[in-house]
């Protein structure tokens, strides 16, 4: 039950940026659909020369990248927020006390604290799977949109949560900026290097989880152990 | 509790790899921008030094040109302001009388030419274009069209290794795969592991052929008659390279003075070559002499050392030997490579005619003497720098490229991926002056040491943290001071250092002290 409480008091604090982060994504990747048709994309194949040689970036075709972009903006953008907002805010204002000292373990406040961050951050891929539904289906593309990209409009939402637990880390963390402090965040933009270099699902998931998982325990041992 | 400490221990370790892992890279950044700076405000000064205009290097760079008949001629550029195609070039023959000047591209077409590389998309740029990036990966999709409109777009569906189609309305058309077109994607049949394709049109232009290379097969693949025809096939050997000439269709205007047949030259893992051939329809394949193979390839500047061409008279084999024998492992390349230059080279280049049974016959050879190669020559400057800022590179670079240099070189090369990338940053910024790069890291030891003797919690950790030091150089100390640099007092029972981590003095056991306590305040009211 005080899981429970500690969760809705979590989510209403990220609420407002998770809402603002939602409908940015909505609008702008509204835009981008509607040019996407009026510009009807799926048609502008390059048209060849009798006899020529055609290279295989003449082929190559990137059909969602224009508002795939705002995908990844708005999931980086709220993880960092949220991040900031729920463990940096408490150290700014000597707040940690309050925060800390209730009647319930540490771990069902840090569990409270990460569910509402990770929930914030499915609302974003909710929105990318209207998002996408809405181009595969109203006839914005010419042709149907595959899984991978699909898949692919998840794993970047997943870049968001590197970036909110490597704020996090960053947060509780009490050392000096110039020797481990920014460590969260470096891990979090090297994973997110290595996420972006793999070509296939499996790998990128992968990669995304086990990101998630050595920067939840450290999380984990930073917040337990640290002095409020 | 036991948990409790060892989750403790995961986590600190844990963050203890990722701390090195970024200060590696920090070092490294540093490294790169300080090898660019040094480049910018000093190679680039030097000029290159170019070879000379002797007639021995004139004989050595000239293009050797070979008639069907076997006689041979010289082709040279005169002037190096323009690229290949349109360089001025004069063709001589081997007593240097000149029979032909003019532009590289209007070279006149008797002389005979050979199958080269045909990939123009390969498996590196299929992976890049397939990436999870913020920009969502992108796709190859040939479109078919019909009188100017698109009718159809076959997309390269990179799990079933296969094309998907879809009309222009978005309907869902089929799979073409390596058993041609079918209904759904359960049926297709994958092409099997991506290497490389090329395309390109014919005379209708209204849709692409494709040559596909997968690892183990070749296809020729038409989009608009849905067709795929399984051009080569071997399970045994993976495909190593495929080079072609005359495959694709050409403007009817573009005749040559040689009539060739569509060839395709594709070298397997197990060294022989198979000679697809059209106008007739006909494969060869055929293993070269041993003297012919390629030496042990560990360059690929080294590699394919023959090449391949058919006319509608014979079946011809062109080989360079160029004397170089490079030695079994990549660690003595460069000192080979210096023995090889310090000394003249007997050259050679061989036009063998190949009968049917895929036997050679010599039909001319022509022999020269490669000049000597004087140091400063065979010293690119870029590579004199970088020399000292690899001292502070982790130690133990060498020790992987000394127990794993041919297997990382070899990876470096033919690999993909950010393991490739890793690979090479090892393989680059490895230390270059060995003995230099041991004294840093002992003496960076040595600071440890010092440093963290009145700071030791226990001798085991202190022990790993002189390793890692010496392991990783620079990064390790830094690693090292950024996780460990805690405040030292000077103990109140021994005098010497300590650090506050733990509850008794390093030095000499004793306590910390307990602070006195003070009297208690009482706050009386009225």
């Amino acid at each position: 039950m005080r899981f429970f409480a500690l969760l809705k008091k979590e989510l209403r604090e990220c609420l407002p940026w998770m809402a603002t982060a939602a409908a940015i994504l909505l609008l702008f990747g509204s835009l981008k659909l509607i040019d996407s048709k009026q510009r009807q994309i799926g048609y502008q194949y390059r048209v060849f020369e009798r006899y020529s040689e055609v290279g295989g970036y003449e082929l190559l075709t990137r059909p969602i990248s224009d508002f795939s972009i705002f995908v990844f903006m708005s999931a980086v953008g709220l993880g960092l927020a949220l991040g900031v907002r729920q463990f940096w805010a408490d150290d700014f204002m000597g707040t940690w006390g309050f925060s800390v000292h209730r009647s319930t373990h540490r771990t069902t406040i840090l569990a409270a604290k990460i569910c509402a961050g990770l929930i914030s951050i499915v609302a974003i891929g909710l929105v990318w799977c209207y998002l996408f539904w809405r181009a595969n289906s109203s006839g914005y593309f010419v042709f149907p949109l595959p899984e991978r990209c699909f898949i692919g409009g998840w794993l970047i939402c997943g870049m968001g949560l590197l970036f909110y637990l490597g704020a996090t880390l960053v947060g509780l963390s009490k050392t000096r900026w110039y020797t481990t402090k920014l460590m969260g965040l470096g891990f979090a933009l090297w994973m997110f290097i290595t996420l972006t270099q793999q070509w296939t699902l499996w790998w990128g998931f992968g990669t995304l989880v086990i990101g998630t998982i050595v920067l939840l325990f450290l999380i984990c041992e930073a917040f337990l152990n640290r002095e409020f | 509790m036991a948990k409790k400490r060892n989750s403790e221990y995961i986590a600190r370790l844990s963050g203890a790899a990722i701390t090195l892992v970024l200060l590696m890279f920090v070092v490294l950044i540093v490294q790169i921008i300080l090898v660019q700076l040094a480049w910018v405000y000093t190679v680039k000064k030097q000029p290159l030094s170019a070879l000379p205009d002797s007639p021995e290097w004139r004989m050595q760079k000239a293009d050797k040109l070979f008639l069907p008949d076997g006689t041979i001629y010289l082709a040279n550029k005169v002037d190096t302001q323009h690229n290949d195609s349109y360089a001025k070039e004069e063709i001589t023959d081997v007593n240097g009388l000149v029979l032909w000047q003019g532009i590289h591209k209007d070279r006149p077409s008797k002389y005979l030419d050979w199958a080269s590389f045909t990939q123009n998309f390969n498996e590196q740029q299929m992976r890049d274009i397939s990436q999870l990036s913020p920009g969502l990966p992108g796709f190859i999709e040939a479109p078919v069209r019909v009188s100017g409109e698109f009718k159809e777009v076959w997309r390269y569906d990179l799990e079933a290794q296969a094309f998907a189609g879809y009309e222009a309305g978005g309907r869902f058309i089929g799979y073409l795969g390596a058993n041609g077109f079918v209904a759904s994607k359960a049926q297709a049949k994958p092409f099997g592991e991506f290497k490389g394709f090329t395309s390109w049109t014919d005379e209708d232009p209204s849709s692409i052929v494709m040559l596909w290379q997968a690892k183990h097969r070749i296809y020729q693949i038409d989009f608009l008659a849905r067709n795929v025809e399984t051009l080569f096939e071997n399970t045994q050997s993976d495909i190593k390279s495929v080079r072609w000439h005359h495959w694709r269709p050409t403007y009817p205007k573009d005749s040559s003075d040689i009539r060739y047949r569509p060839l395709i030259d594709c070298l397997t893992s197990d060294n022989n070559h198979h000679l697809i051939m059209r106008e007739p329809n006909q494969v060869i394949t055929m293993e070269l002499p041993e003297q012919l193979q390629e030496p042990n390839q560990i360059f690929w500047q080294w590699r394919y050392n023959s090449d391949f061409t058919a006319t509608d008279k014979a079946i011809f084999v062109q080989y360079r030997d160029t004397n170089f024998n490079p030695p079994k492992s990549q660690k003595l390349m460069g000192l080979y490579q210096w023995e090889y230059n310090s000394k003249p080279q007997p050259q050679s280049i061989g036009l063998y005619k190949v009968i049917d049974d895929g036997k050679l016959e010599l039909v001319n050879q022509f022999d020269w003497t490669k000049p000597v190669v004087q140091a400063s020559q065979a010293l690119n400057p870029e590579y004199k720098f970088p020399k000292w800022i690899t001292n502070v590179s982790p130690t133990v670079f060498n020790l992987l490229w000394a127990l794993y240099g041919d297997s990382l070189d070899k990876f470096r090369t033919e690999g993909t991926g950010m393991m490739q990338g890793y690979v090479t940053i090892i393989m680059g910024f490895r230390p270059l002056h060995s003995s230099l790069n041991y004294v840093l890291s002992v003496m960076m030891m040595a600071f440890a040491l010092w440093h963290g003797w009145a700071r030791r919690t226990s001798w085991d950790k202190l022990i790993l943290w002189l390793i890692i030091v010496g392991a990783f150089n620079l990064a390790g100390l830094l690693t090292y001071l950024a996780l460990n640099h805690t405040p030292v007092i000077k103990c109140p029972a021994c005098g010497k250092k300590r650090g506050l981590e733990m509850d008794n003095c390093s030095q000499c056991g004793s306590p910390l002290p307990i602070p006195q306590r003070k009297p208690t305040d009482l706050i009386m009211t009225n």
